[in-house]
């Protein structure tokens, strides 16, 4: 286990270490000059050479990698060329929505998907199975940004249930503003016990939560099911069912914990297209998270920006990957022999 | 795989059925649509602007969009684009990928094992961002969000036909090959390949849907196509600031991007019982 657990890590790490260098390649043979544009428009040569200097864009490219990953080790992402804050702040800010829209969306496709991944399996053919896998394909084929919309036209525009965009209401962040603590609105108004702009900014995550949560529902959906028939067909768990215990409770109680390797895949999988496809959300949605930061730092060339999101992610998503094969070697002994 | 197998198959399972028949659909509506667009000339730039936004209607199934142009010829040609991104990004994939699971699964040794820590690190790259970072390297457009596409979806080829040859290369056929001396080229081509496809295709029919609504996302988001192509996820973007005003703007274009990829991943269940039998109701 020890050994399995050391080559994993060690293989994280330089698969980070990779990532690094690709993203800083890329980031500094952009081909336009960045020391002209953090300058500013009407800067002379010597305000340019002088911000070259600035930035460090003189140096060797080794040379500006070395010193690019002493900052990174020290949480120190650049400055951004656009908004002339440091990169890990802007990112402080543009981080907790988006995780607020990710964890929501996660949260509901398995309280949605695992109940009717398992309902299913037990009763194959059955009319919730049915519709079980039809939803599964439906929502898996879905394009987000499409399903967005018609989430929007169908809850704000025609039902008139939740609001259309936006993270908050202008009105409850006059009346009833919200210290920010941690930058989650849902966590710094719970705390506060400000339980009216909790529920507005609930009613406004909802949608482009639903949103997010569509393809995940879907493959939560069909790997539990999948996996849940297998085990419900085994000696086992026929053994129970031959001793006469009711088929839910063998489900629930015995089987599915034989589903939880596929259950952790399956999540992983889903929080990785999570974490890239809130940017489509985002943007649909008018939502100021991360997405919403990259776009914006790419169409200006902002290459400390685009670098520092980009590495970001990629950690988290490697991290998570980490955890999960980790998880499942834990659930599942015959992954830590192999 | 006889073809009167197929046909017995797709009697038995209308969703399956369905997939396949909705993918012909779409794929002769975009190859005939100079025949079919009503309004060929203005997917190549006409532009009447007294017809903006009139909703769909006889002389315009889907409506027009704020250029006045026809959305129903646009969605058609937009079909040809967008169709054919999709079938040349899995192409490449799957033979690229193949190709290098083929040399690390046959060689083995140092190269194997070298080659598979590269596809792990690929692997870990996740695809949207891959495609940001191309796009603010090389500037947004279609073929950029192709390069993107397949630089990231080869290794899962890689990965599965590795595994298939590391199976099949102490399979007794492939042992008595070797040992009747029949040259690498020659067992790879005659016993290795034939027998390690049936997966690819598969993991290809349902990766084909991915790729199509990839692609679409990345030109959502401005990452892909530019103006004035016609492809489905372009035209869904220019519609989306008036989808509370002009529904049909966006949802038309749509509409056949969620069609391709449902019918794609129909099809691919489909051809997964038929061809991998062992795996059989594994995702369904």
């Amino acid at each position: 286990m020890l050994s399995y657990i050391g080559r994993r890590i060690m293989l994280s790490v330089l698969v980070i270490i990779g990532l690094s260098v690709v993203t800083f390649l890329i980031a500094r043979v952009v081909p336009s000059d960045p020391a002209a544009r953090y300058a500013g428009p009407k800067a002379t040569v010597e305000q340019i050479a002088a911000a070259k200097q600035e930035l460090g864009l003189d140096k060797p490219l080794p040379v500006q990698y070395v010193r690019y990953m002493a900052g990174v080790l020290r949480g120190d992402l650049g400055t951004s060329i656009t908004t002339h804050n440091k990169v890990a702040q802007d990112i402080r800010g543009t981080l907790p929505p988006s995780l607020e829209l990710i964890v929501l969306g996660m949260l509901i496709a398995l309280a949605a998907g695992i109940p009717v991944g398992v309902l299913g399996a037990m009763k194959p053919g059955s009319w919730i199975d049915g519709f079980g896998r039809l939803a599964a394909v439906v929502l898996v084929s879905f394009p987000s940004f499409c399903l967005g919309f018609v989430l929007q036209l169908l809850l704000y525009d025609w039902l008139h249930l939740l609001p259309v965009s936006g993270r908050v209401s202008n009105l409850a962040m006059v009346l009833h503003p919200v210290e920010a603590r941690t930058g989650f609105y849902l966590i710094d108004s719970a705390l506060a016990g400000n339980w009216s702009f909790f529920g507005d900014a609930l009613s406004h995550l909802l949608l482009p939560a639903l949103t997010l949560a569509a393809y995940p529902f879907g493959l939560v959906v069909r790997m539990v099911r999948a996996s849940m028939v297998e085990v419900l067909a085994q000696d086992h768990t026929r053994l129970l069912k031959a001793l006469g215990m009711k088929l839910p409770k063998i489900a629930f109680r015995y089987a599915f914990k034989l589903t939880l390797p596929a259950l952790l895949t399956v999540i992983a999988l889903s929080f990785a297209y999570s974490l890239t496809g809130t940017f489509l959300i985002e943007s649909v949605f008018g939502w100021p998270g991360m997405g919403d930061y990259v776009s914006k730092a790419l169409i200006t060339n902002d290459y400390p920006a685009v670098m520092g999101t980009t590495l970001l992610i990629g950690i988290v998503y490697i991290g998570l990957n980490l955890i999960v094969d980790l998880g499942i070697a834990f659930v599942d002994p015959r992954v830590r022999w192999s | 795989m006889g073809k009167s197998k197929l046909i017995y198959y797709m009697r038995h399972n209308a969703l399956v059925t369905f997939g396949f028949a909705i993918l012909a659909l779409l794929v002769l509506a975009s190859l005939l649509a100079p025949w079919l667009a009503p309004y060929p000339q203005d997917a190549h730039g006409a532009v009447h602007t007294e017809r903006a936004f009139l909703p769909p209607s006889g002389a315009h199934l889907f409506g027009t969009d704020a250029l006045g142009r026809d959305l129903f010829s646009l969605v058609l040609y937009g079909g040809r684009i967008s169709l054919s991104a999709g079938c040349i990004a899995i192409v490449v994939s799957v033979a690229a990928g193949a190709l290098i699971g083929l040399i690390a699964g046959y060689v083995g040794g140092w190269i194997d094992e070298m080659l598979m820590r590269f596809t792990d690190i690929v692997l870990s790259f996740p695809p949207l961002l891959l495609a940001v970072s191309i796009a603010s390297l090389l500037g947004p457009s279609l073929s950029h969000a192709l390069l993107a596409i397949m630089l990231s979806w080869w290794p899962w080829y890689t990965r599965l036909i590795r595994s298939q040859i590391v199976q099949l290369r102490s399979a007794g056929y492939v042992e008595s090959a070797i040992v009747s001396g029949k040259g690498a080229g020659a067992i790879m081509r005659r016993h290795i390949l034939p027998n390690s496809l049936s997966p690819v295709i598969v993991q290809a029919s349902m990766d084909f849907g991915s790729i199509i609504l990839t692609l679409a996302g990345l030109s959502f988001l401005g990452m892909g196509a530019q103006p004035p192509s016609t492809e489905w996820g372009l035209l869904v973007s220019q519609g989306k600031t008036y989808v509370l005003s002009n529904w049909w703007y966006a949802a038309f274009p749509g509409l056949p991007i969620l069609l391709t990829a449902v019918a794609l991943n129909l099809a691919g269940d489909g051809l997964r019982d038929l061809l991998d039998p062992r795996q059989k109701g594994v995702t369904r």
